[in-house]
């Protein structure tokens, strides 16, 4: 490729783009004034390593979280995994609710400090069951 | 004796004019509204299309009520602007309420401007966003401000599955009035800036005794996670209009264009190994459905809908190999996957959208069932699990399923099985497709054969294994014919893009009637 200097057009923007260097590895770009490096991947050689994509929770709304956690669904306790006395963060895993045949990994909906814990392990649950309070009502 | 009108005094006039028309609310309310940290519906048009690209209408339209001073109040181009414009370098009706105009109340011009719009926009074919910032009805109209939105209410519907219609949340919008957002395709609400409700916190005090603060009657986060009024949640109003133009770039024009395409920027050969040891071999382990999501389809360009409401389904747009596509799937990791009566509207609604405007669906299925538990069957799971059947049923688009692995019972039906005609049907190998589960069906079918057995526990188990040989594989429907193949995980992507291609031009003849009766 001996062209060096493209316009491209994109969705209607055009853009000025210079190659500066280029090898096996990737290129170095100049688009309308700034330096891009862009890596090349073997794809013959897929990278078995690459972790799963993961996703945070999705954000807690202030009233959804307003008082204590309880039960989304019926099931039973399987494990408990904070104790009374506890800080917690936002997406914190508290417990765990078996249900459907499905562990359930129930996440603090915001950051706190736990009160108390109303249920034990082995424990079964009902919709709106009250399984954790914390301390600051909010 | 007056100078008669050159071109240059007649040009003078007009700029003069403009300048007052843009400033209309006066600059005392404009200032109040920038102190809120809101922008002007003129700067929000602005900042929403592409640059240069807006048209105004009416801009001189004013009102011609004169109660309670109202004749003292007069600007031009009232409480909205109304015009057209691009977005993307695609066109499309925009209207945008103006709080510094009377609070953006919605009086008889206001109505007439956006109706007139709504027309426009039905007859050219084009999507239309309101940009809503409103204290509701101007009272001091009387029935006059009533008749206006119900104008536009009556207008939103002819448009419903005609063009999209967006409502983008930038302030309040309270009483009859909210009925317009809720009658558009999608709602969009900015944190903090944005309420939505039929009766405000005083009224409901009065009537009730309930306290309750505006956010969370009607603020961006109740109306995204609890009532999926709002499909989408913003921290500010130019991340709400980047957002809007976004969505935007998924849906087509109108209902007899093609879902939009673009230029694929992703390998259609790509098979992501990582796909292969998603799912855990544990039927009991959840996992999350938005990584397959992400390694099937092109990189980087999942839209999700609804994001936080009945998070046990995730539902939103996408792009495979540069076509547009809606993707609905069961969320393992939330409440086990289940359906429930808001997963089940969610998804319902989702499909409707996409039938609606020519945009192919494809279903990830991984469901252990409808919940079960009196509240559900109280609250009426069979109305709304069946909206679930009917809007797949109905639907006439390019309809892909692959179950990743729990297939069970009724869910195994509705959630787009061969047998309400989804196009083409693949499993995984973890696949189960089952009457129910097989610790469940070896409870009913066995119960009285093991209840008298000294070895119950291991004769128990020995039957779970047997139903599990039977059903725990893809490959009993596979012989039956229920299902077109099994797939290596990481092969979907590639076969997804063959089946869609073949499904590119379906046609399906639909029999004239007035209109289906879906179960509300």
């Amino acid at each position: 490729m001996k062209q060096k200097h493209f316009k491209v057009f994109l969705d209607g923007t055009e853009f000025d783009v210079e190659v500066q260097a280029v090898d096996e590895h990737g290129l170095e770009v100049l688009v309308n004034g700034r330096t891009y490096k862009v890596e090349f991947e073997d794809l013959d050689e897929p990278h078995p390593a690459a972790p799963i994509p993961t996703f945070s929770p999705a954000r807690p709304t202030a009233v959804a979280v307003a008082g204590p956690l309880r039960a989304p669904m019926p099931g039973d306790i399987t494990q408990l995994l904070v104790k009374a006395g506890d800080d917690v963060t936002a997406g914190q895993e508290l417990l765990v609710l078996e249900a459907m045949k499905m562990k359930n990994i129930i996440r603090s909906p915001r950051p706190g400090k736990v009160a108390s814990i109303e249920v034990a392990a082995g424990q079964s649950v009902n919709h709106g069951d009250v399984l954790i309070r914390y301390e600051d009502p909010a | 004796m007056t100078d008669s009108p050159t071109p240059e005094s007649l040009g003078r006039e007009l700029e003069e004019r403009r300048q007052q028309a843009a400033e209309a609310g006066g600059a005392d309310r404009i200032a109040a509204q920038h102190k809120k940290g809101k922008l002007t519906a003129g700067e929000r048009i602005a900042a929403f299309l592409d640059p240069g690209s807006f048209n105004e209408l009416e801009p001189y339209r004013a009102h011609r009520h004169t109660a309670f001073g109202l004749d003292e109040q007069r600007a031009p181009g009232d409480s909205v602007i109304t015009g057209f414009g691009r977005v993307h370098g695609r066109m499309l009706a925009v209207y945008a309420q103006d709080f510094t105009v009377l609070g953006g109340s919605f009086s008889e011009v206001q109505g007439q401007k956006v109706a007139r719009l709504l027309d426009l926009a039905l007859d050219s074919g084009v999507p239309v966003v309101g940009l809503m910032d409103s204290v509701g009805a101007r009272i001091q109209e009387g029935v006059y401000g009533l008749a206006a939105f119900s104008e536009l209410f009556w207008r939103n519907t002819q448009a419903s599955g005609v063009v999209p219609q967006i409502s983008v949340m930038l302030g309040p919008c309270a009483g009859g009035s909210v009925y317009s957002p809720g009658l558009t395709d999608f709602v969009i609400m900015t944190e903090g800036s944005s309420h939505m409700f039929i009766t405000g916190p005083k009224v409901i005090e009065t009537v009730t005794g309930e306290k309750v603060g505006l956010d969370e009657l009607g603020g961006a986060g109740v109306h995204n996670s609890i009532s999926g009024v709002a499909h989408f949640a913003a921290p500010d109003e130019h991340s709400a209009l980047a957002l809007t133009r976004q969505l935007l770039s998924y849906l087509p024009a109108n209902n007899a264009e093609p879902a939009p395409r673009i230029p694929p920027a992703d390998d259609p050969h790509r098979m992501d190994a990582r796909l292969d040891s998603l799912v855990p071999t544990d039927p009991g382990e959840p996992y999350d459905v938005r990584a397959a999501i992400t390694l099937i389809f092109d990189t980087d360009t999942f839209l999700e809908v609804h994001a936080q409401f009945a998070q046990n389904a995730v539902v939103g747009f996408a792009r495979l190999h540069g076509a547009v596509v809606g993707v609905v799937a069961n969320q393992p990791m939330a409440l086990a996957g289940v359906l429930d009566i808001d997963a089940s509207d969610k998804i319902a609604r989702f499909i409707r959208f996409c039938d609606a405007f020519n945009i192919p669906l494809i279903t990830l299925v991984d469901t252990p069932g409808f919940l079960p538990g009196v509240r559900e069957e109280h609250g009426g799971i069979i109305r709304h699990g069946a909206k679930i059947v009917y809007a797949y049923s109905e639907a006439t688009v390019p309809k892909l399923a692959v179950i990743l692995r729990k297939a069970y019972g009724g869910a195994y039906i509705v959630m787009s099985s061969k047998h309400i005609r989804t196009d083409v049907v693949y499993a995984w190998p973890t696949a189960e497709i089952a009457v129910m589960g097989a610790e469940g069906a070896v409870q009913i079918l066995y119960a009285d054969k093991l209840k008298d057995r000294p070895d119950r526990e291991q004769a128990e188990r020995e039957s779970v294994e047997a139903f599990r040989r039977e059903f725990g594989s893809p490959f009993a429907a596979a012989e039956s014919g229920h299902i077109d193949d099994v797939l290596h995980p990481s092969e979907t992507r590639p076969k997804l893009i063959a089946a869609l291609e073949l499904l590119r031009d379906k046609r399906v003849p639909i029999r004239p009637r007035k209109h289906g009766n879906i179960p509300l």
